[in-house]
């Protein structure tokens, strides 16, 4: 009897396991503000144990890091060797030009513009799959980092603030297959939006086929989103175009390299 | 005494569970995609029992999934079938060996993906169907790794002798 009770207690546990958890994925797909401040107080709760341990575990993310770029070396020389060609050609006339815009400026008095305010965090997780690519930031409400507020290191756009707990915060990265960032192409100023996909890459949309983009174009956030304007997010890595389809399909390359963010700065608006 | 065991192995679980966040999701960057919550959870299932299974498996993966997943309650509901298919096999006539263990991790990682790419797909997420075959094959080959370093300290920590473990116990009846 009490066997069989056993049994049975196990089958009931995963039957109210089962219908409970799916009861809990509808709710979370609803985006419910209970699950959000359930969210918000697990963060918050674990914090100081994720911190400890992402701190016990950098040296070794460190090691990986360096053994990929030492394999990686002779390549970035190279690519850095053109870079740096392609820098000194326009020194020069970048020179130039700001001599000539602020005199400019200074004729129709406008002001510079400001620097954003910004908060510095240290990354305390990760979360990459092939459905997400999230990361995990040791500020929160209590430092002023609010959903939406956008997130940038030395090299550029990290991803956007999309959970903010009282001491941590998960940043969606932009090569999340759910990110969609609005932005421009430097050169040509036309306007685009950036999406994430399931392999990690980042693509650029609605670019029509009639344009001209060319590899190696920057590619900047547009000042019509939630993120401020020019801020730099990477390269045009590739350009293709599909026959009948209206839009170009686009790669981009983005300057920063997700793997080895360490300290970043949320930009508060 | 199991009651402590039980304690020891919730804390091994928690400890697991930070270790996949801060340190194997990193890896997952580089294709290396371990599951060490799901192999601590089998473990559990196998020497402490389908509840204990079931109900750890519940808990970590609601924290995981308030940690860092994007809809909650998906490893919270992968997690417990995982522990009970885990249950199930073992109880259906394999013996406590390395062989079934991994023959258990190959198969419940099999399942697991499925069902998540599976759930993803009916909440109107895309699915990449050949990153998801790729999946099947690399990441059952990295959990039975992971089997040699958590199966020894749940299944020494839970009082199994190992003579149970290699099958000796049994030897006398074949």
């Amino acid at each position: 009897m009490v066997t069989l009770n056993r049994r049975f207690r196990n089958y009931i546990v995963l039957a109210i396991i089962i219908v409970l958890c799916l009861i809990i994925i509808t709710v979370s797909f609803r985006e419910s503000d209970l699950i959000n401040n359930i969210k918000v107080k697990t963060v918050d709760f674990f914090k100081p144990i994720q911190e400890k341990f992402y701190s016990f575990t950098s040296p070794i993310i460190r090691f990986i890091n360096s053994i990929r770029d030492y394999i990686n070396l002779r390549q970035k020389y190279l690519d850095l060797q053109e870079e740096n060609a392609l820098l000194r050609q326009k020194y020069s006339e970048g020179i130039n030009l700001k001599v000539e815009n602020d005199s400019l400026r200074k004729l129709l008095g406008v002001n510079l513009r400001e620097d954003y305010e910004t908060v510095t965090a240290r990354v305390i997780g990760y979360y990459e799959s092939k459905w997400q690519s999230e990361i995990v930031l040791n500020v929160g409400k209590s430092d002023g980092v609010l959903e939406g507020m956008g997130v940038i290191n030395q090299d550029g756009l990290i991803g956007v603030v999309i959970l903010a707990g009282n001491d941590t915060c998960n940043v969606r990265v932009i090569n999340d297959p759910q990110s969609n960032i609005g932005v421009r192409i430097l050169s040509s100023r036309k306007l685009g939006i950036i999406q994430g996909t399931q392999d990690r890459k980042i693509t650029l949309n609605y670019i029509s086929s009639e344009e001209s983009v060319f590899k190696g174009d920057v590619i900047i956030t547009s000042e019509y989103g939630n993120l401020p304007g020019e801020i730099l997010i990477g390269r045009v890595r590739e350009v293709s175009k599909n026959p009948g389809d209206p839009y170009k399909i686009i790669g981009i390359e983005p300057f920063v390299d997700f793997k080895k963010i360490e300290y970043v700065l949320i930009i508060k608006q | 005494m199991k009651v402590f065991y039980k304690f020891l192995h919730f804390f091994i679980l928690v400890i697991c569970l930070l270790l996949q966040i801060v340190f194997f999701e990193y890896l997952k960057s580089f294709s290396i995609n371990f599951d060490l919550v799901m192999v601590v959870i089998i473990a559990v299932a196998l020497f402490d029992g389908t509840f204990w299974g079931i109900l750890f498996g519940f808990a970590a993966g609601m924290v995981l999934d308030l940690l860092i997943g994007d809809i909650i309650g998906i490893s919270a509901l992968i997690y417990p079938i995982n522990a009970f298919i885990a249950s199930k096999l073992i109880t259906s006539g394999f013996k406590f060996k390395y062989l079934t263990y991994s023959f258990i991790i190959f198969l419940v990682t099999e399942i697991n993906i499925i069902i998540v790419s599976l759930i993803r797909y009916l909440f109107n997420f895309n699915s990449n169907w050949m990153q998801m075959g790729l999946e099947l094959i690399t990441k059952p080959i990295l959990n039975i790794i992971l089997i040699f370093i958590i199966f020894p300290i749940i299944s020494i920590s839970s009082g199994m002798t190992r003579e149970i473990e290699f099958g000796f116990k049994y030897k006398n009846k074949i």
